[in-house]
């Protein structure tokens, strides 16, 4: 036997000792280095490697794809050997790739660990601080007379640190993140209630309704136009001039798409735009760096929806989503329109044995009278959302954890596995945005005013049985500072925009004027709303639930519906309050009741009355925000 | 002997006859054979003891057959981070000095996979136990002072895991 002193943890040579606390989590991690000095030594000795593979291995470091697709973003991380020096770069792309508005570098893989760990925390536990953005468009409207001072879409432009909205009567408004000041502008689109997309650097403008143009930032590398000659260089000049503000902050035209259809529902990832016509019969994709087009034929749309309306379009790397009013055509591209493996229906369609047993209701699959609002994904997962349908008069969330197994086996029992509903009693999901295993949705009542829901997905990794575990739908806020359904919601990796008007807002502090009629109600209403409570029902359910029966269907999650709460206060008239009823001093705070929360909510549309501020022109000039940073 | 077969000798002299399969688990055994040639001269191993290469052979033994694995990427497992394969799990069943044994020897002979496991295991005895149970169970002295360890447990607070706020702050926005 040879005579060394007995193998422990603590005479492991630190190669080796690194790597095994390099597969703890960070958690744990903290505890360990607390053990004794030499483990503290060996956590200060080489906390960079340590940092970097315990980021990598919990998913912190992987690239936030806010709106380009995944294949885009995607780089591998190479296992590196203690003695090797880490890439500064590496640091540096894992950074941007996490879309932080306004956050370029960290210094370190120990600081970047430490801000995506919290941020991560925070999102988990619903942690979030709000506050508002005033949009400053003072500069913007002298060219713009018709702007008045509100948009309808956003999106958010990363790196820059730019919100860029489109005009509730068109135009295109980029305004900085910090603080709200207009930065640049363009005249299209020329229509009001504008689309706008725009991903990595690209902005979408829809110049008429079979033309797209395509604008590229300066600093995002690209071939210049080519191959349209002198007509080009025309039209380049032209686009110029209508994007005026745009070019003069280095926007160039890249692209220009034009379409032998009208197109109704357009989507940017980058690299591709996705554009349908308004029966959904029809598609352009184009890939806007090769700069190539395909045209597909969509026949199988008519099955989805009987009126022909195309809701709402979605892409990813290899599937397009087409949203109607019965369900969401899942397509691949790349297989002919006779291959039976080129389209599904989602949410999936019960499998063959048991549809005689459906009866006429599909419940949660094909129903009738429901609209899918949205359809989403991010990372495995895919999610749309419907409106209140005729039959049962409930809305839902469908969740499918792996959208890959849309395309498993025949019968569909995988992706019915992977797949579970969101029921929402109450109010109307409005709004949905995925990114990176979270999902955010408003919901609306107009009894009730509009709230922001946060649900932490969970991997597929963790799905052998779907029933357990199903997350809690998180209430980040109720009610939201807006007076119809927000027009949007767009979330980062670390934040959430949701359009605002200004005057629910109290003054700055510091400022000498006194808080509106509105943002009193308002203040008063929030107060109202007890934590944790929710004035709307939901309940997790498989997609069967009609045909199993409730002991079999999961029910992991209840909301805690508000005390009081019955189906009678809703039929309640209140339109013969007496005027003291609306007086700030009869407010009962914290009578957090439904008749009480509906009260609330009239005494804010009241005040928006009072205060003239118009209830029915559908812009925003605001944002409220919800940061999930450390604070 | 035969062409398939290769003798090693470990650092208390014994010598074990073993496949050629089986040995090349080890990237350092196989580049010696490769620079070696056809010999009959035994291998030696002089950091690894005979108890140990016997349960490190066993288990190339299990995973001969097992592909090559390709270039060094921390994508790939990286969320199952702490999955062991039921095999695995029973094999390295063993007690703490064998356990660190197998981990030297792992990384001496260059098996990357077995290496892989070993560190696993020994991170899942760490995971969600308290600084006083690793103590306890790697059998570790505290040499902190009071004040060093509250000073170290401030500094790595971001890492702790928090209670979860289930319930979260309404929205309370101000310009």
């Amino acid at each position: 036997m040879d005579s060394r002193t007995p193998c422990s943890l603590l005479n492991l040579p630190p190669e080796l000792a690194v790597q095994v606390v390099s597969h703890l989590d960070f958690a744990s991690l903290s505890r360990f280095i607390r053990v004794s000095r030499r483990c503290h030594d060996l956590f200060r000795a080489h906390v960079e490697p340590i940092c970097r593979t315990v980021s990598i291995r919990q998913g912190l470091a992987d690239p936030k794809t806010a709106s380009a697709t995944a294949a885009l973003a995607r780089e591998p991380f190479p296992a590196r050997r203690l003695d090797d020096d880490l890439d500064p770069q590496e640091l540096e792309r894992v950074v941007r790739a996490q879309r932080w508005l306004g956050v370029d570098s960290v210094p370190s893989w120990h600081e970047y660990a430490k801000r995506a760990h919290s941020i991560d925390r925070n999102w988990l536990a619903g942690k979030a601080t709000s506050c508002c953005l005033v949009l400053d468009w003072l500069d913007g409207l002298d060219d713009f007379p018709f702007a008045e001072g509100t948009f309808w879409r956003f999106k958010l432009d990363i790196p820059p640190g730019y919100i860029v909205v489109s005009g509730r009567n068109g135009g295109t408004f980029a305004f900085r993140r910090r603080d709200g000041k207009l930065m640049w502008s363009s005249k299209l689109p020329a229509d009001p209630f504008p689309h706008i997309e725009l991903s990595e650097g690209y902005l979408i403008q829809q110049a008429t309704s079979t033309t797209y143009i395509a604008l590229r930032r300066a600093d995002v590398p690209g071939e210049p136009p080519d191959g349209h000659g002198h007509l080009w260089s025309t039209l380049s000049r032209l686009v110029g001039r209508l994007i005026g503000g745009a070019a003069a902050v280095g926007y160039d035209c890249a692209f220009i798409a034009e379409t032998s259809f009208p197109c109704f529902a357009s989507k940017l990832r980058l690299p591709k735009l996705l554009a349908s016509s308004a029966d959904g019969q029809q598609v352009h994709l184009w890939d806007l760096v090769e700069r190539k087009v395909e045209t597909l034929a969509v026949p199988e749309f008519v099955d989805v929806s009987e009126d022909g309306q195309v809701y709402y379009v979605e892409l990813d790397d290899e599937v397009i989503y087409l949203a109607g009013q019965h369900g969401v055509l899942v397509v691949r591209p790349d297989l002919g329109v006779d291959d039976p493996l080129r389209s599904r229906i989602w949410p999936p369609k019960a499998p063959e044995g048991m549809r005689h047993l459906l009866e006429h209701a599909w419940y949660s699959r094909e129903c009738e009278g429901v609209g899918w609002e949205a359809v989403h994904h991010g990372g495995s997962h895919l999610i749309g959302i419907s409106r209140r349908s005729d039959q049962d008069d409930l809305a839902k969330l469908v969740w499918t954890c792996d959208k890959r197994s849309i395309w498993g086996d025949d019968d569909g029992a995988e992706a019915d596995r992977k797949t579970a509903v969101l029921v929402i009693e109450g109010a109307d999901p409005v709004q949905l945005a995925v990114e990176n295993d979270r999902a955010v949705f408003i919901l609306y009542d107009e009894h009730l005013g509009s709230s922001l829901w946060l649900l932490n997905l969970r991997s597929p990794h963790d799905w052998d049985d779907p029933c357990s575990q199903l997350p809690q739908p998180i209430c980040l806020a109720h009610p939201l500072p807006t007076l119809g359904p927000p027009s949007r919601v767009e979330m980062t990796s670390s934040e959430i925009y949701v359009p605002a008007l200004a005057s629910f807002f109290p003054p700055p502090s510091g400022s000498s004027a006194t808080p509106s009629r509105l943002s009193r109600a308002f203040a008063a209403m929030q107060r109202q709303v007890p934590r944790g409570k929710s004035p709307f029902v939901f309940r997790w359910e498989n997609l069967e639930r009609s045909v199993v029966n409730d002991a079999i269907g999961p029910s992991a999650v209840e909301g805690a519906p508000l005390p009081g709460w019955d189906q009678e206060w809703v039929e309640d008239d209140f339109d013969d309050l007496d005027d003291a009823d609306w007086d700030d001093s009869v407010q009962d705070a914290g009578s957090c009741t439904a008749v009480g929360l509906r009260m609330a909510w009239e005494k804010v549309r009241a005040a928006a009355r009072a205060d003239e501020v118009d209830e029915n022109h559908g812009g925003s000039d605001a944002f409220a925000v919800w940061s999930f940073e450390a604070t | 002997m035969s062409a398939n077969k290769v003798k090693l000798s470990t650092s208390d002299q014994e010598e074990f006859d073993v496949e050629r399969d089986v040995a090349n688990r080890s990237v350092l055994i196989k580049n010696m054979l490769e620079d070696l040639g056809d010999s009959d001269q035994a291998i030696p191993l002089p950091n690894v003891s005979a108890n140990v290469l016997k349960k490190v052979l066993e288990w190339c033994e299990h995973h001969k057959k097992d592909p090559e694995p390709i270039a060094e990427d921390l994508d790939d497992n990286r969320r199952k981070t702490t999955e062991i394969s039921d095999w695995d799990a029973k094999f390295i069943q063993v007690d703490q000095e064998m356990l660190f044994e197998i981990i030297l020897a792992a990384n001496y002979l260059d098996i990357k996979p077995l290496l892989d496991v070993g560190c696993k295991t020994v991170a899942n005895m760490i995971k969600g136990k308290q600084p006083e149970e690793i103590r306890k169970l790697f059998n570790i002295v505290n040499d902190f002072t009071p004040e060093e360890e509250a000073q170290i447990k401030k500094e790595n607070e971001w890492a702790e895991d928090r209670v979860r706020l289930l319930v979260p702050p309404s929205c309370t926005a101000t310009r």
